[in-house]
């Protein structure tokens, strides 16, 4: 690992916190730095370290590489970002993924859940190895609209969670669109995104068409391009998409992403013959 | 031998806090409102109660302790009249406990008194040590006051070598008045008092009496204030005894022989030689404020308002013994005669009363109580602070408290059983899986290889089969093995996995089939042609209960218009549902 510039804020630490960058790698210390910010004051090398060329801040990895190269490394934490497409466009594959990674770095993470969608067994299969960390989800099955409203304030005002999703999906009938101007105002989001800064949380609303108009800094479009399959006999292998950016504050909108979304059961049917080829070694 | 003490080669230290007027000062815990007004507290209701205690600014326009209510509002029209509460002054005599253990390992209370001193509150605290603590005895004295006055018990502070002088001196200082004197100058240094000896403080509220110099003080002050029956201080004010001194000058075998045996008691205890246990170690930590309602109350605002106050001065005790509060334990007396006993428990421990407040407020809010309420009562088992340790490399999580409070109003708002650690079960029904406790454990070690089934859905190939009992039928998801750096890892998965929406219930589906395979689809979710079946997979348990028995044909279904379903076939209720949404 190269030695830190001494202009970041890793080179300018003296004593364990410069050790700890050594060992610990510059992502986990910006992590830490990140959290430490409140406590510091305004100013500081610190904040003109993640205000960068962009105004960018730490990011959240979707695991979709083209996907993260074009948003400047991920999602921007403590901001209000949304995903929309129709259905079985991967808005709950892309959510689980980006929930996996804030898991996976010991954060919390809570599931506002209005249209009681969330379903805890293909979640945990999305999660894969970071599925035992699913203790540090918080599921929260608001029953209306205005439950999960109070609720997402509620968990930002307690400024500890790492990610809050709001899924917004219309799922009584998920073909139907539903109506812009039902359920949140453009007040309700514009608080929302507000309590996302001051808490550092990256909140994501999850919905079928656009509903957080100018407050969201990061606006997804998911365009579904249909399910492959493999067989015989059949198994659903992935999900076809293509990501388009249709808003960010800083970077190149409307450009098309494909990316696909694996099955996290196809692999494991093909393991045993894997197995029995390693004991075959 | 007046200036002879028994413990004059010892080390043993104990100090009074004696609080004179102890329901006045409960009273005013209650009601701060009411300091600096004409107050008496009367020992019951009636025109022939008679008044406990006086405050000072009723006792200046001529109100005393003993009067009767018609004599108190004659003398005082304006006074406030307060009935005395057991409830109260049991709290403020365990708070004089706490105001004790705040600065010693040893308190234990007074025994009540009677006749004239029935009004006064003491506490006896180990003393011993204080001086090398506090510079001095006097400064362990002191603090111990301030802190008094603080808590809203007002007292004054004697030090001596037994329980008995020491609440002596205190009562000295607490109702004989003393005759006004330059203060002393104070000796500098931290010695301690028993090597440089001071004759009095010049506090007014405590008194150190040296090693050995007890009775050479005490001995001029009236025999009252040894509290003796009525038969015996008569006869002593008959012969002439009114101090101490006087009394402790007759031979001792004679004055058992004149005035009987029970004078001996009482000489012992001016002389300090009653035989007195060591203080023990309290190790009981229940706390417990009480209040008794002047009126009943039937809704929840006012109540709540009352809940604070027993709140605040629940978590002052907590914070003197440097405890925190884990559950709460209240009790609402109800006009009807019920008791309404609750608990309401809190993630960590904590001082916080707006977090104990907050809780109490939801659950008052989830399950108002069912009538007027006439009394309440709050207590807590004290437990030790859980100081929030972080971690280096983790990030800030929310406060214990704060994701408590979060937790109680969430679920206060979504409802029981909404809120909480989603769980999936070691089953293959379909849905199946519970919410369980949101208690994060913040450290980044690796999920546990799983010991049995994994919770996923059971994968069949081809043509469907009866299979065994579920415990049998394992998901086919990899399993980690030693030595796999999969298996010890937490990170994410390098790309998106498919993910599924559940719809609860399942939706009502009517199937077109052809050749037993599924060609058309009408439903809520979607409606038109499948495009792409994959299955079916069957799955089937638990046929040793008729209630949960279960056995479906799952497809993953793609449709004309792009949805991709999971569709299935019950085989019990012989019906298509849509299961959910793959998204």
């Amino acid at each position: 690992m190269p030695p830190a510039s001494p202009d970041s804020p890793v080179g300018r630490a003296r004593g364990p916190v410069r050790a700890a960058a050594r060992t610990a790698g510059s992502g986990a210390l910006e992590a830490l730095l990140v959290d430490l910010a409140p406590h510091l004051q305004r100013g500081t090398t610190l904040e003109a370290r993640h205000r960068g060329a962009d105004g960018d801040r730490l990011r959240l990895a979707s695991g979709v590489p083209a996907l993260d190269a074009r948003l400047g490394g991920g999602f921007p934490t403590g901001r209000l970002c949304e995903i929309y497409g129709p259905p079985s466009s991967g808005r709950t594959a892309l959510a689980l993924s980006l929930l996996a990674g804030t898991l996976a770095r010991g954060g919390l993470a809570a599931w506002i859940d209005p249209a009681d969608a969330f379903d805890p067994t293909s979640a945990a299969e999305a999660l894969g190895a970071s599925a035992g960390s699913l203790e540090r989800l918080l599921w929260v099955r608001a029953r209306t609209e205005q439950e999960a409203l109070r609720s997402s304030e509620r968990l930002l005002r307690s400024e500890g969670f790492g990610l809050v999703v709001l899924d917004c999906v219309h799922l009584a009938d998920p073909t139907r669109r539903a109506s812009p101007r039902t359920g949140f105002r453009d007040a309700d989001w514009l608080r929302l995104s507000r309590l996302a800064a001051s808490a550092r949380t990256t909140l994501l609303a999850l919905s079928s068409t656009p509903r957080t108009g100018a407050r969201a800094e990061l606006v997804l479009e998911l365009a579904p391009r249909g399910p492959r399959f493999l067989g015989p006999p059949d198994l659903l292998d992935a999900l076809e998409t293509t990501a388009v950016l249709r808003r960010h504050r800083s970077r190149p909108t409307d450009q098309a992403i494909p990316f696909s979304i694996a099955s996290p059961i196809v692999p494991a049917i093909a393991l045993p013959s894997d197995d029995a080829a390693h004991d075959a070694c | 031998m007046l200036g002879e003490s028994p413990e004059a080669g010892g080390r043993r230290r104990i100090a009074c806090l004696l609080v004179p007027d102890l329901p006045l000062h409960a009273a005013l815990r209650v009601e701060p409102e009411l300091r600096g007004a004409p107050l008496a507290i009367a020992d019951g209701p009636g025109a022939r109660a008679r008044l406990l205690a006086v405050s000072p600014e009723a006792r200046a326009q001529g109100v005393e302790a003993g009067a009767t209510l018609p004599q108190a509002r004659a003398s005082c029209p304006g006074i406030e009249l307060r009935v005395a509460s057991p409830g109260l002054e049991r709290s403020a005599r365990e708070t004089l406990l706490d105001l004790g253990l705040s600065l010693a390992p040893r308190a234990e209370l007074a025994g009540r008194d009677a006749g004239p001193f029935v009004a006064e509150g003491a506490v006896y605290v180990d003393a011993d040590g204080s001086a090398a603590l506090h510079g001095r005895e006097s400064g362990f004295a002191s603090v111990l006051a301030a802190r008094a006055e603080r808590a809203g018990l007002p007292g004054v502070v004697a030090i001596a070598s037994t329980r008995a002088l020491a609440r002596l001196a205190a009562r000295q200082l607490a109702y004989v008045p003393r005759p006004s004197r330059p203060p002393p100058r104070e000796a500098g240094g931290a010695s301690r008092v028993e090597e440089a000896p001071q004759p009095e403080r010049a506090e007014a509220s405590i008194r150190i009496l040296p090693v050995g110099r007890e009775l050479e003080q005490l001995g001029p002050l009236p025999i009252d204030l040894l509290d003796p029956d009525d038969r015996t201080a008569q006869a002593l004010t008959r012969f002439g005894i009114h101090r101490i001194r006087d009394l402790l000058r007759l031979p001792r075998r004679d004055l058992a022989a004149r005035l009987g045996p029970e004078l001996l008691a009482l000489v012992a205890r001016a002389r300090g030689e009653a035989i007195e246990p060591p203080i023990a170690m309290p190790r009981a930590t229940q706390l417990e404020e009480e209040l008794d309602l002047e009126a009943p109350i039937d809704r929840l605002e006012p109540l709540a308002f009352v809940l604070r106050g027993l709140t605040s001065r629940l978590v002052e005790r907590l914070t003197l013994r440097g405890l925190g509060c884990e559950a709460l334990d209240w009790t609402l007396r109800l006009v009807d005669g019920r008791r309404l006993v609750r608990r309401t428990g809190v993630a960590a421990p904590t001082v916080d009363d707006r977090v104990l407040l907050r809780l109490l407020r939801l659950a008052l809010e989830s399950e108002p109580p069912p009538a007027a309420v006439e009394g309440v009562s709050l207590g807590c088992e004290g437990v030790p602070l859980r100081r929030e340790q972080l971690d280096l490399f983790l990030p800030r999580g929310p406060a214990p408290s704060e994701l408590d409070r979060t937790l109680a109003e969430l679920t206060a708002l979504c409802g029981e059983g909404r809120v909480g650690r989603p769980e999936a079960l070691d089953d293959h029904r379909p849905d199946a899986f519970t919410i369980g406790a949101f208690r994060p454990d913040r450290s980044r070690k690796a999920p546990p290889p799983p010991t049995s089934g994994s919770p996923g859905r059971s994968v069949g190939l081809g043509a469907p089969r009866s299979g065994p009992e579920p415990a049998r039928r394992r998901s086919r998801l990899p399993r980690p093995r030693p030595g796999d750096p999969a298996a010890s890892s937490t990170r994410p998965p390098a790309s998106p996995r498919l993910g599924l929406r559940a719809l609860r219930p399942p939706l009502r589906a009517r199937v077109r089939l052809h050749d037993g395979r599924p060609v058309f689809l009408r439903s809520a979710v979607s409606r038109g042609e499948i495009v792409a079946v994959a299955g079916p997979w069957r799955t089937t348990g638990h046929w040793w209960s008729e209630s949960a028995h279960f056995a479906v044909d799952q497809y993953d279904v793609q449709m004309s218009d792009g949805c991709v379903l999971r569709l299935c076939f019950d085989w019990r209720t012989k019906r298509w549902q849509v299961d959910g949404l793959y998204d």
